[in-house]
């Protein structure tokens, strides 16, 4: 049975099929942070004024090249602190493959991760040092 | 030497072989003096003449650098690469591991002040990369530098190591200032 990917620009009685980019990116992106020990996505400026004005951006950090049969990722984390990082990579590599080829039929060469930051948990603030009053 | 020092070396020959060939030129008498004499007044009286010149000094100046400088070790950028395989790439930034460790350094009694600054740097082409931090810090006075300088290496060595993969890491550990200011001390109980 053909799959997705050999019916890709295949002419047939029903038309073509073409998956977009973005398609991809927002697959990638959701199979990447539903792993426990990614904090988020990296994104850049552009990504971060237009969460802060309320548009999810489900493809923020995330690069991809889509062929007519094949598919890179490049995925840009900021992972929690204490989380072993090679190991929380290698999951996201086969969870995002996984993702990838399940729903597109597109065969993944690589799952490259760029870990950007490491996200500390919100009750670890550094203590400030007061100056003692009396002594 | 790379590729653009290569170029600039090449050019910078190639006009003193021009020079050295007019040199060869009026000594011989093959062209007569006079005649040279008028052209190089007409070239010296020309724009592009001083143009080529500044250029000519420039391409001097960074090959003298190329010259002097010293071999150091290889920069890669500002990404690590952690694990190199079948499925991918996983590298860390600069930045990630500078929080790491700004962290680490801010968990240990007595420091005050912390700057990282993260290095990916390779000797030769031959040799693995290796990660190389610079820690500056700044202690209270009531501790010892050196226990605390000693602890802070050990632990974000084992919490590098542990935690991101990367086993080949160098530090360097200064100690800035002192701070006057005491602890936190709780009044009550």
């Amino acid at each position: 049975m053909d799959t997705i990917a050999d019916k890709k620009d295949k002419k047939s009685g029903l038309g073509v099929i073409r998956i977009a980019d973005e398609v991809v990116s927002i697959i990638a992106g959701l199979a990447a942070t539903e792993i426990e020990g990614v904090d988020g996505m990296s994104g850049g400026l552009v990504g971060g004024i237009a969460e802060m004005l309320g548009r999810k951006n489900f493809s923020k950090g995330v690069k991809v090249e889509v062929g007519e049969q094949e598919a890179a990722v490049d995925l840009y984390l900021i992972v929690k602190y204490g989380v072993r990082i090679p190991d929380l990579a290698l999951l996201v590599q086969e969870n995002v493959k996984k993702a990838v080829e399940t729903m597109t039929g597109l065969h993944v060469v690589e799952v490259n991760i760029h870990v950007q930051g490491v996200g500390l948990p919100p009750e670890a603030q550094e203590e400030k040092e007061e100056v003692v009053r009396v002594r | 030497m790379g590729i653009i020092s290569r170029f600039l070396l090449f050019f910078y020959t190639l006009c003193i072989a021009l020079l050295s060939l007019g040199v060869i030129v009026l000594c011989t008498g093959v062209v007569p003096a006079d005649d040279l004499w008028n052209n190089m007044l007409y070239v010296f009286g020309r724009a592009e003449t001083v143009g080529i010149a500044v250029v000519v000094f420039l391409v001097s100046i960074e090959l003298m650098g190329n010259c002097f400088g010293s071999k150091g070790d290889k920069d890669l950028g500002t990404e690590g690469v952690i694990v190199h395989g079948a499925q991918g790439d996983v590298k860390i930034s600069k930045a990630a591991i500078t929080d790491f460790c700004t962290k680490l350094c801010f968990n240990i009694a007595g420091v005050r002040d912390v700057k990282v600054k993260v290095r990916f740097l390779k000797k030769s082409d031959y040799d693995d990369p290796f990660t190389n931090l610079r820690i500056r810090l700044m202690l209270g006075q009531e501790y010892s530098a050196v226990d605390i300088a000693n602890e802070i290496q050990k632990n974000i060595k084992e919490q590098l190591a542990l935690y991101m993969g990367l086993e080949n890491v160098t530090m360097d550990i200064t100690v800035d200032n002192i701070s006057n200011t005491g602890s936190k001390k709780k009044r009550v109980v």
